[in-house]
């Protein structure tokens, strides 16, 4: 216990945690311009008459509209904060609040990267980060530190290494490893594309992406611990991503990683990045041990990082087809899935009913998202039933809901007949989801 | 330090193989369910037939109807009497149901002119035609403004007046509604031609982009499909059956109301959209189509190919319009059970084509037009 408590108190230069903060708010402060610029303040915050929920956070409820746009640029700004160093701390919790709060506020955004910018934001807002190359250095309000525990620096590495193992392990499925599912169907998009198109075709080429990302996401956080093979894995990384940008509207996922996996390469190469700058001469100083209480706080994160992704468990059938315990687990690009769900109000009391158009309700992308969602079929039943009270007063909604899965033809995935107002939607397993497994 | 690195290192390759081996070791023989795809499947026949044989003929085909609707109209509106009323309405009923077979190509040149809005859009609006005719307002540049097309005909020829006589009367009084008219039916004829003389230069774009992505040809063409059969089952059946309303109907919605065509326009809708499915030519042939792709890809559907499936389905909903006595303004009312049967018949097939058809074809749905990133 005290060998580990000394090995996590080791000190190291605080550059690669410099360089990870100054990385990590440029990115999200450029991100967020895009996001605006792209138009999905209105499109996905606006627009939607109704928002879906997270389970736990249906509280959160979206702001008046006039107060978005002037909420999203101070989140802008304040990620620009973070990057320069400037009042750091109240700059990163103001970001991971405003950011955490545009991601509570409709689920049908959910991203996995977006929870891991929170994640990093959390470890980020523990660590010490401004104490060199920032403002606040600058201007006299923290005193400046060469070094620091590296505990700041491996709980970052910890979180990197989660999110590709766990995203490697979702991936050695029978679709992933022996259909070359759903590469198959997004590398076909491509074939036109110059030079490498004409390969793109060919399923062989699909089963190759397919068993090298595999390989890839279960061992790459290897290759880059392990000193002598770094140097060649975070090219490895940098070619994977892009790659991976290139043929996937992924957003910002990749340039995170490929920014954030440089908090690999030890001190020299991060030291040279701000041996112009280097306004001090670093002193022989000693570095503050890490307080316990943080120490069992990471302790606890990283527990429940263990156990959410591998929650899916605890239920019967695949995650990838319920959706059952599937956010917060690192699946990504795991999927080529899509359905149709009709929702039927009936007034019990005089049996008359109507089916629903749910595009008076939903947004085009909110309704595909619902579609293959068992619980945001749940809360759109409460919510159809809430919007026609004034005209069906003992109301009941069911569903007709297929979804297809990686090329397959579709199946009946909800019960037939189901009063979808009747059933909770929480943790517990949901018996009426009837399609389960692929075969 | 390192060595220790390297032993975590051997280790994660170990257990990363053994998992793979684990996978492969749990293969198991059951290959139906394997998913198709398009993978090496070479798409120009199908397309070439389509822009060939169906696309192209169709709107010949329609053209040549309109052309007669156009004349017969002229000839009624220089002189009216109840000979060319006579003329015009049977243009217009030959010519409503001809749109049904072009009316799915809204997409490239359709789609620029607006054509699907200039022809039908409807419900029309009425207070609104007849207003914007007294007025001698005859700007249809707004592609949502329900004031113009074959719907204003309907409204004009049958229910402007109570019967065909005083129809005559109205237009020999009313230069307004001449004037109106005419303007409605050069707009139809411009847009018409437009998309036409567009097509022979979009032939080659069609046929040529042979790939998957959202905007490429096959992708386009499904989505037409589906959005169109969508639209009859929605908007021709099921608003007036009162499906989507409590089960009170809406008889006035029926498309063609007043010239109580509107049984016979949603029998010809579905059989262009069958013919659409199967590619079948203006001629009769049977070319390369939407029906033979699934076969080829062997797509099983309940132990049966896709493609059967999916011809089964509309015969069964052709059976039960069959049964159906029109008009379907009378029969939302008077044969309940006879409109619903028909319209969950229809419900049926939107699994079939817009679900199980894009996925085994992998014609990927997921991205298209989000407004966002994926992961």
């Amino acid at each position: 216990m005290k060998a580990v408590v000394r090995f996590l108190n080791r000190s190291k230069s605080i550059t690669p945690l410099v360089t990870f903060r100054i990385t990590y708010g440029l990115l999200l402060f450029f991100s967020s311009i895009r996001f605006w610029y792209q138009g999905w303040i209105d499109s996905l915050f606006i627009e939607p008459s109704f928002h879906f929920k997270y389970f736990g956070f249906h509280w959160v409820k979206m702001c008046p509209e006039v107060l978005i746009k002037p909420l999203f640029a101070v989140m802008i700004l304040a990620a620009l904060c973070v990057a320069l160093g400037l009042f750091y701390r109240c700059a990163l919790s103001l970001f991971l609040l405003l950011f955490t709060y545009f991601e509570l506020v409709d689920a049908t955004n959910y991203l996995n990267h977006h929870y891991l910018v929170i994640l990093f934001g959390v470890l980020l807002l523990c660590a010490p980060a401004h104490r060199y190359f920032s403002f606040d250095v600058r201007r006299g309000a923290v005193t400046p530190r060469s070094e620091i525990s590296q505990f700041y620096i491996l709980i970052l590495i910890a979180q990197i290494a989660l999110v590709y193992t766990f995203a490697g392990l979702a991936k050695l499925n029978s679709d992933w490893l022996l259909q070359a599912m759903p590469l198959r169907i997004w590398l076909l998009e491509y074939q036109d594309l110059p030079l490498v198109g004409g390969l793109l075709k060919y399923t062989q080429t699909a089963f190759a992406f397919s068993w090298f990302a595999a390989l890839y996401d279960c061992t790459i956080i290897y290759f880059l611990l392990y000193g002598p093979t770094r140097r060649w894995a975070y090219f490895t990384v940098v070619v994977f991503h892009i790659l991976t940008a290139v043929f996937f509207n992924i957003g910002i996922f990749p340039w995170l990683m490929i920014v954030s996996n440089l908090i690999f390469f030890g001190d020299v190469f991060h030291k040279r990045l701000y041996a112009q700058k280097n306004t001090f001469a670093p002193t022989k100083e000693n570095v503050p041990r890490v307080q316990p209480y943080l120490m069992i706080t990471m302790l606890v994160f990283f527990t429940v990082q263990l156990l959410l992704p591998l929650r899916h468990l605890a239920y019967s059938g695949n995650t990838m087809v319920t959706e059952l315990g599937y956010r917060f687990g690192w699946r990504v690009m795991l999927l080529e899935k899509a359905g149709i769900a009709t929702f039927t109000l009936r007034d019990k009391a005089d049996d008359r009913y109507m089916e629903i158009d749910n595009r008076q309700y939903l947004t085009e992308f909110q309704e595909k998202q619902m579609a293959i969602q068992p619980d945001f079929m749940v809360q759109f039943a409460q919510h159809i039933a809430a919007r026609n009270s004034d005209i069906v007063k003992s109301s009941a909604v069911s569903v007709a809901s297929f979804i297809t899965i990686n090329g397959r033809v579709s199946q009946r995935f909800i019960q037939q007949d189901l009063d979808l107002l009747q059933v909770q939607d929480d943790w517990s397993d949901k018996p009426w989801i009837i399609y389960r497994s692929v075969k | 330090m390192r060595d220790m690195n390297l032993k975590n290192m051997k280790r994660a390759v170990l257990i990363a193989s053994f998992f793979c081996l684990i996978f492969v070791g749990c293969k198991d023989d059951d290959t139906v369910s394997a998913p198709s795809c398009l993978n090496e499947y070479d798409l120009s026949p199908l397309l070439s037939n389509y822009a060939d044989k169906v696309i192209l003929p169709r709107y010949v085909e329609f053209s040549s109807e309109y052309d007669a609707l156009y004349t017969a109209g002229q000839s009624f509106l220089s002189s009216p009497s109840s000979t060319s009323l006579a003329s015009f309405q049977a243009n217009y009923k030959l010519t409503y149901i001809g749109w049904q077979s072009v009316s799915p190509f809204d997409f490239g040149p359709a789609e620029e002119v607006f054509l699907l809005n200039t022809f039908n859009n409807y419900p029309l609006n009425e207070g609104k035609a007849y207003a914007d005719a007294l007025a001698g307002k005859v700007d249809f540049s707004s592609p949502d403004d329900y004031n113009k097309g074959l719907p204003l005909l309907d409204y004009f020829l049958f229910g402007l007046a109570a019967d065909d006589e005083a129809t005559v009367d109205s237009f020999l009084t009313n230069d307004k509604l001449v004037i109106y008219t005419q303007a409605v039916l050069d707009d139809m004829k411009t847009k018409l031609s437009q998309t036409v003389i567009g097509w022979q230069v979009y032939k080659s774009t069609f046929i040529g982009s042979t790939g998957t992505k959202d905007g490429e040809s096959v992708s386009i063409l499904i989505n037409a499909f589906n959005k169109n059969y969508e639209f009859i089952k929605r908007n021709k059946v099921g608003v007036p059956s009162g499906v989507l309303s409590l089960g009170f109907t809406n008889p006035k919605e029926v498309e063609g109301f007043h010239s109580e065509l509107s049984l016979e326009l949603v029998s010809a809708a579905v059989k262009s959209s069958r013919n659409l499915f199967e590619g079948e030519g203006t001629d009769g042939m049977n070319g390369e189509g939407l029906d033979d792709v699934l076969r080829s890809l062997n797509a099983d559907k309940n132990g049966e190919n896709l493609a059967d499936v999916i011809l089964q389905q509309y015969s069964e909903i052709e059976t039960n319009i069959a049964k159906i006595n029109g008009p379907l303004s009378t029969a939302v009312d008077q044969q309940k059970d006879e409109v619903i049967a028909t319209y969950n018949s229809m419900t049926q097939q939107v699994i079939y084509i817009k679900s199980d058809l894009p996925s085994v074809m992998c014609i990927p749905i997921t991205y298209v037009d989000n407004p966002s990133d994926s992961d």
